[in-house]
Formats: C-alpha cells, structure tokens, sequence
C-alpha cells in the first residue's frame, strides 16, 4: 500500500496524519509541541505508527508548519510547504466547495478566499498575535479557567460584557477593569470571544469579501464562544469539520503524494536517530547572523539563518 | 594645511558606484568613501539613534551616517524630496551633532535640491568646477545612472532558472523600500530564485524623470483623483498598468508607517479586486526575520501559480 505522511508542527500543537493512496485518513495524532518539535514529532511518530497495519509502506512525507524546514530536514520530506497552501489543499480535500476558510491558531491567524478550489486571496496577521490562541490561553489562566472550558462558559453568558477588540492590551485591561466592577465569568468569557471574532474580522478579514460556505479552523475553532460569534458577525453559517485541526496535515500530505515518488520507503527508526541543532552567531560580518546546524548521527545535514552562501562551505 | 575632505553618503542599492564617480570629479582632492555597506549592526545602531516610530529609511541612512563617520568620512550628504523623508537630513545633522561628531552636512534636499542652489552649495564646498563643466558631471553621471538601471531592468525581467512561461510580477511601493535590498529582506532575488520574472517602474531614473503630473492620474484610471504624495500615485497608477497587462501578481511594498504608500492601499484594493489580480501588501522595519516573508511570499506564488494553471485549464 502507498501511504503519505503530513506532519504539521505549529507553535502550540503538532499535528500528524497519515493517508492511503485514495487520501483516506488511517491514522491521525495530535499533541502539544511544548517548544521541543524535534521531541514532539518523535512522539507523535510513534503514536502513528502503532495506528498503522503491518503491511503498510510509506512512499511521501510532508511538513508543514513554522518548524517545516526543521522537521522536514529531519524526516527528509519530499513536499516542504508553508501554512496557507496546505491547509487549503487540505481543506479542499474534504470540502470542495468551500469560498472561506477563517484560521486561528496559536501564535497567528489567517484567512483563505477561494474560488472554484482555487485560492484567490488570502491574508495573514502582521504585527500582533492580537485574538490568537496564545491570548486566549493567557486570559483564561487569568481567569483561572482551562482555555478548553472557555467555549462552553461562553455559551452560558446572561449578557455578554463589551470588550475592546482592537488590540490585546486594550482588550486585557478592559476585561480587568469589567472583572472588578463586578461581571460575571462567563459574560467576561462571552466578551472575550465576541472580542476575538471581531478583531480577527477587522483585522486579518479586512477588504476581504466572505462568502460561505465558510469553514472555521486552527485551535481556536475548538472554542464554541468564537465560532457562535462568527455565526452572528457574518450572519451565515459557520462550519467547524472535528478533524479541522488535522487539515495542514493533510494538505502536506497530498501535496507529498504529489511530488516525485521517493526511491526508498520512509522508515519509522529515522526517529530513533541522533539529532541536535547546533545555533551559533555568524563572525563573517557585521550581519551577525544566527545560524542553525541541523546535525544527524554527528553529520551536519542542512543549516539556515544565513543571508550569504558563504556559510555553507565552513 | 587642512585635513582631506572624505565625503559619504548613504546607500540605496548600487547607486553608491554612479555618485561615488560623480563625487569624485566634482572634488578632485577630496577622498570619496560610501558608507560601509548596510548590516544588521548598521540597521541595529541606525534604530538606536533614530526616533522609534519614524519610517525605516530614516534609521539605515542614520546607521550608515554613524559607520561613516567612524570609517574616517568629515563631510556627509543627504537628499530627499517628496515626502517627509525631505526633512530628513535636519534632524539627522541634529542627533549627530549630539553624539559629538564633528563633520560638515551638506543637504541636497527640498528646494536645495534645484540646480542653481546645488551649483551654489557645491561650490561653496570647494569644487573647482563651474557651472558648464558640473552640468557636464551631472549628465555622465546621469546616463551612468540609466544604463545601470536599464541592466538592473535586464536582469529583472531574465531571472537565471525560469518557469516556463515564467510567472510576471510587479513590484510597486515606496522608494527606499523598493530599492534597497537589505531593507526588503533580498524579495527581489528571493523572486529570481523561484523564476519569477520581475517588473518594477521604480529606480533612480523614473525619479529622476517622472511622467507628468497630468499623465500620473490619468494612468491611476481614477484610482486616485488627487496626489496622495511621494509615490503613492505611482504605485496605483503602475499597479493598474500591470493589471492590464495580465500580470499574475503584485507585490505592494513599504516601510512600516510610510503615509503616502498607505494612502495608496485602499485604491490598490479597488484595482484587485476590479481586476482580479492578487496583491501581497508587505510593510518593513528594521527588524525583520525572514521567516515571515517566506511564508507569505511562498503563499502567494502557490495561489498565482495555482490560479494561472486553473486558466489554463478551462
């Protein structure tokens, strides 16, 4: 059997799935990356391969992700791919007539406009994570909630208290000035996700025309409070697929599928290796760069960081 | 007997060749010494003497300033029409003058950018030449100017590794931004390496012989009814031009908080989406890792790639 492996290591989480060749998802995993995606990765390994039949062999590998280069010179991948494009082929994959994708992950958000499975714009954060994971994760510890808890305490809000979306600074010290005057936790909760739908439309979702059908994803989908606001901003119906997380996953995995067929099989023990990162600032000149050696078993593989080839032949 | 005048002057590309041979005749006992070339220490050292919020040229000129003085140079130049960058050259003789360096500061900017009051304010500085034989430097000078542009142009257009048709973009946006590399993170030769074939209006010959006044609004196509200053009517006007053309993309660069390219944005937005062309707005400061162009840049040659095979194909 020819199967396709996608890995998708964000800031927060580390997503995997592997397909068989009709794209069919046969094993999937999902864990926290705890800023070690070189760990995290050989976990997540791990927790597929005992999900796959004996008899299966893989023939593509693709990552995704901020550590895509990273984790593609470790797995040698065939297919390196930023977010956008992956998960749109991902996406596409399963919801062919999808015109809107809204994504917010962990450290970043963004939107795909689509048309006729083709991606026509797209838009990506710039400055601020402002309504991003990392935000919400810091409120709710804030609140002394678990951010998983946030969604269904949403739900339950009497009147939601009105929360500054702009900009995270202002968004915090108005929850803390409306925490004192005494709102409740969950109108506060309620704010907080209006507060986040609507920053994320009059920022990232700024000029651009959405049209549904619209699917809602990253990890912030998991929180019903962001995705009911979305419902009543846009006034359409907003779809959130459970396996949403798994989509730039399996958008790398088909395009690995894609690109040229590898000679040898991908092998699980490529984990087991040795493998370090070796940082170290560049004296050549006054560019300082910050470069990063990619070392497998003692034997440097790849290196990055650097704006001059000069670097590669030392 | 007085020490040796060692003129400097800030870098823009490779413009510092033309004008250090220009310099050179001009004061014949004089050193010509440009700036050390542009580092991350030269961007680093620039912020640190420049207000925070002013835009990025500002803090490169203020780094290449500080390096030249260091190198040994005692007379600095500085120009600037347009927009606020015209003033520029004020303010930056005034935080030299605090750091205690000693040097004359000659500006060529605003209205002493004329011919009569350059002509005046070079002499004034020791050179020999009158009025026939500076005209004379000034218009070898110039053509060395446009044959190097034309080359640039050249090159541009015949990336080494083509896709075959290779993809057309434009690139639009504020002046410095534009053309210093170092400033853009290398986007023109990060283009180059994927086989985009590059189109840009912007160099120091359509500065030095803008289109009319008349010609740039009626090539903004309404875009824009009145100038928005410096070159924000020229990137719509340039971007429309390219539009029609059947370009498969634009790319739309500034630095950080530039008005006049941001003034630009909105009718930008009307020309892509009236003609369904992409545009990537990118904006720089000084401190940029590349990791986040990447992801975009590679974003956006995915879909403009993706959409011309789609156009192909129906």
């Amino acid at each position: 059997m020819n199967h396709s492996l996608g890995v998708d290591i964000g800031s927060i989480s580390t997503k995997g799935v592997i397909l068989d060749d009709s794209g069919r998802l046969i094993a999937e995993a999902y864990l926290l990356t705890e800023g070690n995606p070189l760990g995290a990765v050989r976990r997540l390994l791990g927790e597929l391969q005992a999900q796959l039949p004996a008899d299966s062999q893989i023939y593509a590998v693709g990552t995704t992700g901020s550590a895509r280069r990273l984790i593609g010179a470790m797995l040698e991948a065939d297919a390196v791919k930023n977010e956008i494009t992956a998960h749109a082929v991902g996406t596409l994959s399963r919801h062919p007539n999808v015109r809107t994708i809204l994504e917010i992950g962990g450290q970043d958000s963004k939107i795909i406009i689509l048309n006729d499975g083709i991606v026509t714009d797209y838009a990506m954060n710039t400055l601020c994570a402002a309504g991003t994971g990392a935000f919400l994760s810091a409120q709710a510890g804030r609140l002394g909630l678990a951010v998983e808890d946030m969604g269904g305490l949403a739900q339950t809000a009497a009147a939601p208290a009105r929360i500054a979306a702009r900009c995270t600074v202002f968004a915090e010290s108005d929850l803390i000035h409306k925490a004192q005057t005494g709102h409740s936790k969950a109108d506060l909760v309620a704010g907080l996700c209006n507060a986040v739908a609507s920053n994320y439309l009059s920022n990232v979702g700024k000029g651009k025309k959405i049209t549904p059908p619209v699917i809602f994803q990253g990890g912030v989908s998991r929180n019903q409070g962001v995705t009911e606001a979305f419902r009543r901003e846009l006034n359409c119906e907003v779809l959130v697929d459970p396996d949403g997380p798994l989509m730039g996953a399996v958008g790398t995995a088909l395009l690995a599928a894609k690109a040229p067929k590898r000679a040898e099989p991908f092998r699980f023990e490529i984990a087991a290796r040795t493998y370090e990162t070796k940082a170290e600032t560049c004296a050549g000149c006054g560019n300082y760069c910050e470069i990063v050696r990619f070392v497998r078993d003692g034997v440097g593989v790849d290196a990055w960081g650097h704006r001059c080839e000069g670097i590669m032949e030392s | 007997m007085n020490p040796t005048r060692i003129i400097s002057y800030p870098h823009m590309g490779d413009y510092h060749i033309p004008i250090r041979t220009f310099f050179e005749r001009l004061y014949p006992d004089a050193e010509v010494r440009p700036a050390p070339p542009i580092t991350k220490h030269t961007a680093a050292l620039g912020a640190r003497h420049s207000p925070d919020f002013i835009c990025e040229p500002f803090k490169y000129n203020m780094g290449n300033f500080i390096e030249a003085l260091d190198d040994g140079a005692n007379t600095l130049f500085q120009t600037g029409t347009g927009c606020r960058y015209g003033y520029y050259g004020e303010l930056q003789e005034q935080i030299l003058r605090d750091l205690d360096y000693e040097f004359d500061f000659v500006r060529l900017n605003r209205e002493n950018a004329r011919p009569r009051r350059a002509y005046r304010k070079l002499r004034a500085l020791g050179s020999p030449l009158n009025a026939a034989q500076m005209a004379g430097a000034a218009l070898d000078a110039i053509e060395d100017i446009r044959r190097m542009d034309r080359q640039a142009h050249h090159r541009r257009q015949h990336p080494e590794s083509q896709a075959d048709p290779p993809l057309n973009v434009g690139i639009v946006g504020d002046l410095y931004t534009v053309m210093e590399p170092f400033a853009n993170c290398d986007l023109e030769r990060r283009l180059a390496a994927r086989g985009v074939a590059v189109s840009r209006e912007m160099s120091v010959t359509f500065l030095l012989f803008p289109p009319s006044n008349r010609r740039r609004l009626r090539d903004a196509g309404g875009y824009l009814r009145r100038h928005v200053g410096a070159n924000g009517l020229d990137s719509v006007a340039q971007s429309l031009r390219y539009a029609k053309a059947g370009y498969d993309g634009i790319i739309h660069i500034k630095s950080f908080g530039c008005t006049p390219e941001l003034n630009a944005v909105p009718a930008l937005m009307c020309v892509s989406h009236d003609h369904g062309i992409p545009i990537l707005h990118l904006s720089f400061d000084t401190h940029q890792s590349s990791a986040g162009l990447e992801t975009r840049l590679e974003a956006f040659l995915d879909m403009i790639t993706m959409r011309r095979q789609a156009q192909h194909e129906s």
